[in-house]
Order: C-alpha cells, then structure tokens, then sequence
C-alpha cells in the first residue's frame, strides 16, 4: 500500500505534447481511475509509472520516494494492459503463476502457496474452468480475464489497470466491476486505472483524474464529476443521458437577466440571476442540462419556449425524445412524452425550475450551476 | 414503399452449414423491424437474401405483392447501407451519391434536383466536393446514407450501420437514421447486434440465435415477457437476473427458493401453470429495475448484503448478495451504500420463470411467435 503522487509530470513525442505538467495523489489503498478518450494521454501516464516510459519533467513519487533512479523491476509494481501479452507456450495457470516464479528465487512461494492463490484467483475473475487451457483456445474477454488474473496474482505496492474489462459481456462486466472492486479493498492496493468508459469510471473509481489532451481537467469522486462538472468537457463526455449544451446570451429585460436562447427571452431561478454577475451581461454563455432534467410540457408554458419532435427512441420507463430548436437537437425524458410522440409534434420546454449549469462560452469553465430547487 | 415477407426461408450452405431456419416473417409498409442477435445467428443473411446477394435454399420471399427470389439485386428496389460504406474513394460525395441514378440513365437535371435534397436531408450540402478520403466516419456513413435514399427506394436494408462508431456518433446517427425513417415513412430493415441500438430505434424486433426466430415483437414486449432464457438474458441492461432454484408449497402458498432466495409466487395465471408442472425445478428471471434496494426492512422484503456499487449519475446499480446468490438491483440516484453494508431487498411482483429443460417462458409455451 503506498500513496503515488505525480508533480508536473511531462511526456514528450517530438513535438507533440502527450501529458503536460501532470499532478495528482492517490492515498494509499485508494483506486484512481484516469477517465478520457482516446489519445488522452492515460496509457503513457501508466507507463511513466510503471517505469516504462522516462519522463520529459516533473517527477513520480511512491510514498515520499522520487521514482527517478528505481528500476522498473524494483518499483514493486503490478501492471495489466489492453493487449493481454499472454506467453502463448504456457498454459492459463502458468501464465498466471509466473510472476510468482521469480528467476534466482525459486522457492519464494512454495507450490501450495502458488496454487492457493491461484485458485483464489481464477474463482473472483470465473476462469476457473480454464486453468489448463492454453492462450490461443481463449476468447478475447477470457484472455483479458487471464491477464488480469497474472496482474493481481501478486500483491505489489501499486496496481495498475489499463483498460482491463474493456471485451466483457454486460452480464460478466457487472460482476467484474464488484469483484475487482472487492479484492482491491480487502488488499488495500493502491491502484490506478485507466478507461474511456465512463460508466466503468463511475463504477471502480473512488476518485476520478479526467483527462483531455494530456491535461487534468478535474480530479473528484464519480458524485462530485456527475453534480458539478468543471468545463463543458467534463459534462458531455461519455455517459449514458449527456448533458445538453445549447448556446446562449445573457440579456437584461425589466431589471431582470434572462438567457436569450434561439430568440426566446427565458427566464431562470433566482438563485441562478443571483449568481451572474451584472458585468456578464452580453456575453456568450453556455447552459447545459441533463435529458430527465428538462421541464416539458405538451401545452405552451409561461417562460418556455418551443422545439420539435426530431426523433423518438426507446429507453427505459419513458422514451429518449430528440428535440429540434433551429439547429439544436436537445434530448428529453420525460412522463409527459410517451413512445407514440409524433415527429414534429411542438413540445414546450422551460429552464425556470430545471437543474441546470451555465458554462462561460469563452473558457467553457462552469460559471454557476442551480441546485434545482424552484425560484 | 412495400412490406417484405419471409415465407418458411431456409438457408444451408454446402448443404450442411444450417444459417437460417425455417423464418416465417412479415415487415409490415412503413415499418422500423430490427434483426437482433449475437453474430453467427442468421441475421445478415436474412438481410443479404431480401437484398439478393445470398441466394435462398428454401422458400420465399415477397416484396410487396411480388416474389423476388428470382430477381437480381437492383430489380427488387432496394437500397443497402453496409458497416464498411462501400463508398467509391475515386468520387467525389456528389458523385457517390448519384452513381445509383447515373447507372440508371436518369437525366442530368433530375440528379442534380434529387442529389441537392438528400445532401440537405442528411447534412452534407457543404461537402459535395470532398472525397471519402477526407472525411469523418460519421461523414461517410451519411454519405452511404444519402445514397442509398437518393432512389428513393421501397425498401431500406441497413446491416450495422453504425457499430463501429463512437459512443457519441453512434448516438447522434441513431437518432438521424430515425428521423429519417420516420419522416420518410421507408420499410426498413435493420440488422444489430446492439440490444440498445434495437430497443431505441425498432417499432418492432425480431431476436435470432442460430439461425432460429426466438422471438418477434415491441421493444415493451421483449422488455416485459421475454420469450424465453435467451431472450430474457440478452435484452436489457443491466442485464436480467437469472436463478436457478425449485418451487416449494409453504402454508398454501407457491413460493421460489433457491440457495439464499425466497419469493412468493403471486401472479395467478403463472401460479396456475407452475402447479401443473411436474419438475419442481425452475429458472426465476427479474430484471434489476424491479428489484429495490432499501436501507430499511419492510414486511415483505429479502435481507441482502450490498457486494458491488456502481453510480450512474441519475441511478444505481447495485450488486447485493443474497445468500448464495449474486443480484443487481437499480436504485435512486440518492442511495448511496458501503460495500458489505446490509440492506433490504424489495422484489416487484414481476417475476419470469422459464423451464429448466425446455429453457422457455413458463406462460409462452414453445414456439416462437411468428410475426
């Protein structure tokens, strides 16, 4: 168990910038998942780790031990990549065993020790019945389980994961989650994590790095990411109901500020109008709000303003509804809109009692964010 | 625009590779049917016989009125969409777009008029003069899109348009591919292995597993009765609880039990075909959504033990144990338990039970509904 901590940590490839002054601390026994898409710059953060990629700046601390002159090989670290990198000459139960069989320290774990673990093992990641198997008999999610397997096998100071349950079935992916999730805890390792999902975020991380363009955006638990996302980034990427962003302008009308949106004057909570600053008045903005969030109405609202039925899918208890608003698509769930919706019918939308954020459009940071409640 | 009919469709190849298996099937004028299944289970040669790239063993099939067996691919007028595009790289997006009307001879003029729409409809006015290689996939597949409507055919066949894109293209395509099926009014049909993708977009479904129709219904009826075990495991996510455990008489009551579970039967029409049934082996289903976790016990709920925890934002996914047995379960976005925490489960009454041998749906009986 031991706290890794990153500051300023720089990865070059020519001139291309892969992670750029990087800091953040995992507490001992903690799982940190790195949360971002494709080209993040979360596989060459592992690998810094691991020791497998020297670093441009800043410096990898485990505990309060700079990383900089250890070895690979005496970083106490265990690692299981996307490619599973199995020996295809050995059966599933040696490639897990290896590890244990450490060159010039044979007897390090006795046989039942190897096997005790083993067998520990294989029956958390449901391989047991492919012990004796050898690599290329395996699909691809059973070869990914055997990776994983030869990773936690050992108990090293430091676990990292890179996208180790990304080829699983719904049915197994959910009870991976709880498993690994579960031997994590019970060992207490320290563990980084890194994956484009975010719902697989959501579900193994006690803290979130999120990662654009090799630069933190935020770093918080899955609760605090969902309820107060940093940038419009951070609100839209992924997720199973994204957050609508709809372009907008501050106005003043009567004394009061309203969002000009598509050419409706909308009104908004008073504890929103209260956090806007009068100087902001005039300038782009950005509101975003979640799909269950929106108020609809069949009827026309006082305050609203309305959009077009562009399309309908089904989800869940009520259906996915896809608004259009000049050229804005703007998802809604809702019980007032059943599957039998008609494209085209008009649908009145209202932003004065909905949960919403409102995001500079200049820096895309948050500026303020309702916490629902009726003005 | 034009219904499709399978009639007791066969495919074998080399006579002894069985790929589809006596399909019985109508798509009805106008209608959104998708073909679901895992790969392997005869979905994209269903679809490849309509178009009359496969040819059929056995049977027929009808577009419209009309028998098409016998007919080649651009006699039947349907329009294809592929995973792969198949889009000409030497062309430019206009020209992709009216080579099916140029091999038609149609007038300059009229493809002008016809190429000019579709761009509009699918958002590709302002890059007719790019070539595939400088486009996004998203790009390519309207442009694969746009083609195809251009002739404006009878008939849609779309196999796996969008799999291969990512999460937030796929999702904003789902929703093009919709509107444009619903506002064009086109018979389609659509081949998925996506559960979700299936659910969201198909008026209709129709679930595949080795080459044999499981099932044939609406997204709520694939939901709400599922034909049988596969069905029930493949539709939904989460996926559908499955527990293996016998039915037991306890003070005049039916009751499930299996190893840690204990539920009373209380729907009348399963109660009066599982008292006939000699085995008193039984596969429960539920699915996560009815099952409620709560921090208090109430008169009728299980104790379990929270053994996994996943947040999604506007709910969660909760993994409890309960005895022996592994269950998720769907709560409010406000619960928010520990690991290993004891909680209460509160089980709806809506509960599946599938025969042990037969695999199917106690209430079904056998046999797939042949739509």
């Amino acid at each position: 168990m031991a706290e890794v901590r990153l500051d300023g940590v720089t990865k070059r490839y020519g001139k291309n910038e892969a992670v750029s002054e990087m800091s953040w601390t995992a507490n001992p026994g903690e799982l940190v998942v790195l949360f971002g898409p494709a080209g993040a710059g979360k596989t060459t953060t592992l690998k810094m780790i691991a020791g497998l990629e020297p670093l441009d700046g800043g410096d990898i601390y485990f505990d309060s031990q700079s990383l900089r002159e250890v070895d690979t090989a005496d970083r106490n670290v265990a690692m299981a990549f996307e490619n599973y990198a199995l020996y295809p000459h050995l059966t599933v139960y040696e490639n897990i065993a290896f590890p244990l069989m450490v060159p010039g320290k044979k007897n390090q774990f006795s046989k039942e020790e190897i096997s005790r673990r083993i067998s520990e093992i294989a029956a958390v990641l449901q391989i047991e019945m492919l012990l004796k198997r050898m690599p290329q008999e395996l699909s691809g999610g059973q070869r990914q389980r055997v990776a994983l397997g030869r990773c936690l096998v050992r108990e090293p100071a430091v676990t990292l994961l890179d996208e180790p349950i990304a080829h699983l079935d719904a049915k197994l992916r959910h009870r991976m989650y709880a498993e690994l999730k579960r031997i994590q805890r019970q060992r207490g390792t320290t563990t980084i994590y890194a994956t484009p999902a975010q719902t697989e975020a959501m579900a193994m991380a006690d803290r979130i790095v999120v990662i654009f363009n090799g630069k933190v955006q935020q770093i918080g638990t899955p609760r605090e990411l969902y309820e107060r996302p940093v940038s419009v980034n951070v609100a839209k990427f992924g997720g199973e109901q994204t957050m609508n962003i709809m372009p907008a302008k501050l106005i003043t009308e009567g004394g009061s500020l309203r969002f000009l949106l598509a050419g409706n004057h909308l009104p908004m909570q008073n504890n929103v109008e209260a956090d806007l600053k009068a100087s902001q008045v005039g300038q782009d903005i950005i509101i975003g709000v979640r799909p269950p969030d929106m108020t609809c109405s069949l009827a026309p609202i006082e305050g609203g303003f309305p959009a077009e039925v562009y399309a309908v899918e089904h989800s869940g208890r009520h259906p996915l509804v896809t608004l259009k608003l000049g050229e804005q698509l703007i998802e809604v769930i809702s019980g007032v809109l059943s599957s039998g919706v008609q494209v085209g019918t008009p649908i009145w939308l209202s932003l004065a009692n909905c949960r919403l954020y409102v995001f500079d459009a200049v820096t895309s940071q948050l500026v303020v964010t309702s916490n629902g409640q009726p003005a | 625009m034009s219904s499709i009919t399978f009639q007791k469709i066969w495919k074998i190849y080399n006579k002894k590779v069985l790929a589809v298996r006596d399909l019985n099937l109508v798509c009805q004028d106008h209608e959104f049917l998708a073909l679901l299944g895992p790969s392997g289970c005869g979905k994209t040669t269903s679809l490849r016989m309509v178009a009359g790239l496969e040819g059929i063993t056995a049977g027929e099939i009808k577009i419209g009125d009309k028998v098409v067996n016998d007919l080649r691919p651009r006699e039947r007028d349907i329009a294809m969409v592929y995973e792969s595009y198949g889009l000409y790289p030497h062309l430019s997006v206009y020209d992709n777009i009216a080579f099916p009307l140029r091999v038609r001879h149609i007038a300059d003029e009229e493809i002008k008029r016809r190429v000019g729409r579709v761009s509009e409809i699918v958002d590709l006015q302002d890059i007719l003069g790019r070539f595939p290689s400088e486009l996004g996939d998203g790009q390519k597949q309207r442009v694969s899109i746009a083609r195809a409507i251009v002739r404006e055919p009878a008939v849609f066949l779309f196999d796996e348009p969008i799999s291969h894109l990512d999460e937030t293209l796929r999702r904003r395509m789902r929703k093009e591919i919709k509107h444009l099926q619903s506002t064009l009014g086109t018979t389609m049909i659509y081949v998925t292995h996506d559960q979700i993708e299936a659910m969201a977009m198909a008026d209709r479904i129709v679930v595949m597993d080795q080459g044999v129709v499981q099932q044939v219904g609406t997204p709520e009826d694939l939901f709400d009765s599922p034909a049988n075990l596969f069905c029930a495991g493949f539709i939904g996510e989460p996926p559908m609880n499955i527990v293996t455990g016998k039915l037991v008489r306890e003070a005049e009551r039916l009751m499930f039990q299996s190893n840690g579970l204990k539920l009373s039967v209380t729907n009348p029409a399963q109660i009066q075909i599982l008292e006939t049934m000699r085995n008193p082996d039984i596969v429960l289903g539920i699915r996560p959504s009815h099952v409620a976790p709560k921090v208090e016990a109430t008169a009728t709920s299980v104790p379990a033990e929270v053994y996994g925890f996943e947040p999604h934002g506007d709910y969660n996914i909760v993994t409890c144990k309960v005895g022996a047995e592994v269950l998720l379960a769907v709560s409010g976005s406000d619960f928010f338990p520990d690991l290993g925490q004891p909680i209460h489960l509160e089980f709806s009454s809506n509960l599946h039970f599938f025969d042990v041998n037969t695999k199917w749906n106690v209430l079904k009986g056998q046999g797939a509904n042949h739509g």
